[in-house]
């Protein structure tokens, strides 16, 4: 086994139960609970990074984190990722 | 950051030679400096006109303490007077600049607000799922509104600041005054642009024509099942434009009448402030 051959996920798992790994995950995170709580963790990032620490890139950064979280579902959901 | 300043009296020019701000952070840092640094200018400056006015009142034998109303009317008129004359020292470039800044930070942060409305109307209407629901729950309204406003209302709640505690000062008081017009005139722009847009869009780029030509040239890659989700989800999306046209110009009103109440409600803090400062004892703000 070569080194690049290490770092193929297909060489230590199938496709298909890969694509359920990713799909599981993505199940998991945008939907539901988890995708609420990071939401809300992402969107109080950004008012503390963007307001209170003036610190504008990062507070921006948060905030499309949060608009990522909140609307990434339908879209992974249409390409059939979840 | 700007160079420059004075205090304990005295004219100090501003405006030449100066860096010019550079983001509003900037200019927010310079009002804060100036004001911080100018403020014995400006207490000084108070109760130079109250001597001024009390002065007439004595040279006309008028008392006081028998109309402390109408000597209170007559030392604002004359304050004002006195600070705009003053406020002269500040230049037309200096105020450009700070009018510039105001209205660039307004408009580019007004329009990132109005284009994430329509993401908010439209989980509101159900078109758009949120956190993976089609029917959104209390919480989930609440937050993608947050998240189209937040930006914004906390854009305003950090200049109204400034323009809280700077808005009296002699010389803070054109560059907070310059700043709020740019601020104010960028929010108009975007509230315009944002209305005229989303209606083009409504009217003129998703007619029903253009969408099916659009599912069509992604018709390569997409089922025949997804091509029409696609295009039934562009076609009821459409209205959605035109309810953010209006919500975005009831939260451009929101964005400016945020630091407008609070100059006024502050304003007779920051004058009791400056009575106390300058010692006077004739004139009372309860």
């Amino acid at each position: 086994m070569s080194v690049a051959d290490k770092f193929n996920p297909l060489t230590h798992t199938n496709s298909d139960q890969y694509l359920v790994f990713w799909t599981h995950l993505f199940n998991t995170l945008f939907n539901g609970f988890w995708a609420r709580a990071m939401a809300v963790t992402f969107f109080l990032l950004a008012i503390w990074f963007g307001v209170r620490r003036q610190h504008m890139p990062l507070g921006a950064l948060f905030l499309v984190l949060a608009l990522i979280v909140a609307y990434i579902a339908p879209l992974l959901r249409f390409s059939g990722l979840m | 950051m700007a160079k420059g300043g004075g205090g304990g009296g005295g004219i100090t020019v501003f405006g030449h030679g100066l860096e010019k701000p550079k983001s509003f952070l900037d200019a927010i840092e310079d009002i804060e400096q100036y004001g911080d640094h100018t403020k014995t200018d400006t207490v000084n400056l108070v109760r130079e006109t109250y001597i001024s006015v009390k002065r007439q009142w004595q040279r006309r034998d008028a008392d006081i303490s028998a109309d402390p109303g109408q000597f209170k009317l007559d030392f604002e008129s004359q304050l004002r007077k006195t600070m705009e004359a003053e406020s002269d020292n500040v230049s037309s470039k200096a105020r450009l600049e700070f009018f510039e800044v105001g209205f660039k930070g307004s408009l580019l942060s007004g329009l990132v607000t109005a284009m994430l409305t329509p993401l908010a109307v439209g989980v509101i209407e159900e078109h758009i799922p949120v956190f993976g629901d089609i029917a959104p729950t209390p919480f989930d309204k609440a937050f993608v509104f947050m998240l189209a406003l937040g930006f914004n209302i906390g854009y305003a709640l950090f200049i109204s600041r400034v323009a809280k505690y700077h808005y009296l000062g002699v010389y803070t008081r054109p560059m907070v005054r310059n700043f709020y017009s740019g601020v104010l005139v960028g929010a108009g722009l975007k509230a315009f642009l944002s209305f005229i847009f989303f209606h083009f869009l409504y009217l003129k780029i998703l007619k029903d024509k253009y969408i099916i030509q659009l599912v069509l040239a992604c018709r390569s890659f997409l089922s025949e099942e997804k091509a029409i989700i696609m295009y039934e989800f562009i076609r009821d999306f459409k209205p959605v434009f035109l309810t953010s046209a209006y919500v975005v110009l009831f939260t451009t009103a929101l964005f400016v009448a945020i630091p407008i109440a609070s100059v006024i409600m502050a304003k007779k803090k920051a004058m009791t402030e400056l009575i106390d400062s300058a010692q006077i004892i004739d004139i009372k703000y309860s």
